[in-house]
């Protein structure tokens, strides 16, 4: 179900980047958000770099992924809670347009 | 850690066999290592925990992700988001299909036209999404289950649906959408294409050029509503996992995709008579679709008018769990939740590439009567149709 995947760019070229990720080194396209610096997260859908991500949303993208395939290899010692945060919760209110 | 490429890594992908008979296509088989148990690492987790890590998880359809899984919860907790707050959310999902449209577009219809997709076009629409959903929830917390801050002025978002109409103007329709919409018989849509000045009308013009028109139709009923009753007793049966790997309703394999939403469009209906849910009308539908999409944003927005009825496909039957389904980019999408105790006890995503990609489903059966001698040219009408389906994951092919 429309897995992204982190990527680093590694090695910018004209449309294409040298990528590295969970899986080791690729080209990716990256035509949809044009040439980045080297050291940019992004994240690949279908070879193709889909947006531009944060080193935070990178790892947290990661560290879900770990646990799927832990989860997928029946690894029961895997550390799910590790990669959920606990998250504040401040005060909501619907506004009004 | 490896990627398993014969399987396609924790992406998952598709594999389709075409059997070529010398006359066209034989036989059609379609295996999917989709890892569909994936949600399992929900299990025990918090509502909350659940809607900061699900849409990054499933970051390509994030925000229908995101939202089904906001409403799902919200249900099993027995405190549904304000009814603004929903209408705001199921705006959001819309602006997301609207940009994965227009990537499809750019990026699948010019390469089949071998011209290069236009940049500007592909980074204006993903920043038209995010300055859409920031002005209506600028705290960047649209899925927070009960609700998110709203704005309180829906002026950004107004302005951001002043800047979708002109992309597509300028970049899709050449004229305003809602121009384009008046367009009701495919005389009046083959002139417009003629110019083949956008993507979109090349594509229209050389798909008819190359009497594709009418490539694969097939006779598959379109996904409706489905009751929220019949639905939670299929996710409650034994056979719940393989309801979600191999769906069907009442029997049958349904499609669900802009097509199936689109289908009572006078032009649809038009274009039907002659090429049924063939190439044409399928690329059409999601032509209908998008042109669509900044009047129904602005009526949502200034006239409070729903853009779907959530109240029709969520809902809890059983306390403790939530059903919701959404309509995402590439069709129906549905999560259905069971909370134990305030945390998870099941979750489950049922996914619109799992109906339209059925080994009985549309594809197959598009696929299944295509005349062509060559195997160059199957492949080449393959590789349309499969795209005019959109899968949400990579595919093989294999033609032989």
């Amino acid at each position: 179900m429309c897995i992204g995947i982190p990527m680093q760019i590694v090695e910018q070229r004209e449309y294409s980047a040298l990528c590295r990720g969970r899986n080791g080194e690729e080209m990716i396209e990256t035509l949809m958000i044009g040439p980045q610096p080297v050291g940019t997260w992004v994240l690949k859908h279908l070879g193709m770099a889909r947006s531009v991500i944060s080193e935070e949303e990178a790892r947290r993208i990661d560290d879900a992924l770990d646990a799927v395939e832990a989860l997928a290899r029946g690894d029961a010692d895997v550390d799910i809670d590790g990669l959920f945060p606990d998250l504040t919760q401040p005060d909501r209110r619907p506004g009004g347009w | 850690m490896s990627q398993e490429p014969s399987k396609g890594g924790i992406e998952g992908r598709l594999f389709i066999r075409v059997k070529h008979s010398g006359e066209g296509s034989a036989a059609v088989t379609i295996h999917s290592t989709r890892p569909l148990s994936t949600p399992r690492i929900f299990t025990g987790k918090t509502p909350r925990q659940v809607v900061s890590t699900l849409p990054l998880l499933y970051s390509v359809c994030g925000t229908a992700q995101g939202c089904a899984a906001a409403e799902a919860l919200e249900q099993a907790m027995g405190e549904p988001a304000h009814p603004e707050i929903v209408r705001a959310r199921r705006a959001v999902v819309w602006a997301e299909i609207a940009r994965e449209h227009l990537w499809r577009i750019e990026l699948d219809w010019s390469g089949y036209l071998g011209t290069a997709p236009r940049k500007t076009t592909l980074a204006a629409a993903a920043d038209f999404m995010r300055q859409f959903k920031k002005g209506l929830f600028p705290n960047d917390d649209i899925f927070e289950p009960g609700g998110g801050g709203l704005n309180e002025t829906p002026d950004e978002a107004l302005a951001q649906i002043d800047e979708l109409e002109n992309l597509l103007r300028r970049d899709i329709f050449l004229e305003s959408p809602e121009n384009w919409l008046a367009l009701g018989t495919e005389g009046q849509l083959d002139y417009w294409a003629s110019s083949g000045a956008s993507s979109a009308a090349g594509m229209l013009k050389r798909v008819a050029e190359d009497g594709l028109s009418g490539l694969g139709q097939a006779e598959v009923s379109s996904l409706p509503l489905l009751p929220i009753d019949e639905l939670e007793d299929r996710f409650r049966a034994t056979d719940a996992e393989a309801f979600i790997e191999q769906p069907t309703w009442q029997g049958n394999a349904m499609e669900t995709t802009a097509y199936t939403r689109q289908i009572e469009h006078p032009l649809l209906r038009n274009l039907g008579r002659r090429y049924g849910n063939g190439l044409k009308p399928r690329l059409t539908a999601r032509l209908i679709e998008i042109a669509k999409i900044p009047g129904r944003l602005r009526s949502a927005i200034q006239e409070g008018e729903s853009l779907e009825d959530p109240t029709a496909g969520c809902g809890s039957l059983v306390p403790g769990t939530g059903i919701s389904q959404l309509e995402a980019s590439r069709g129906r999408l549905i999560h259905r939740v069971e909370l134990d105790e305030g945390v998870v006890r099941r979750y489950r995503i049922l996914a619109p590439t799992e109906w339209n990609f059925h080994r009985r489903g549309i594809l197959v059966r598009a696929l299944s009567a295509i005349e062509s001698q060559s195997i160059e040219a199957l492949r080449r009408k393959t590789d349309l149709l499969i795209s005019a389906i959109d899968p949400c994951v990579g595919y093989s092919l294999e033609i032989g």
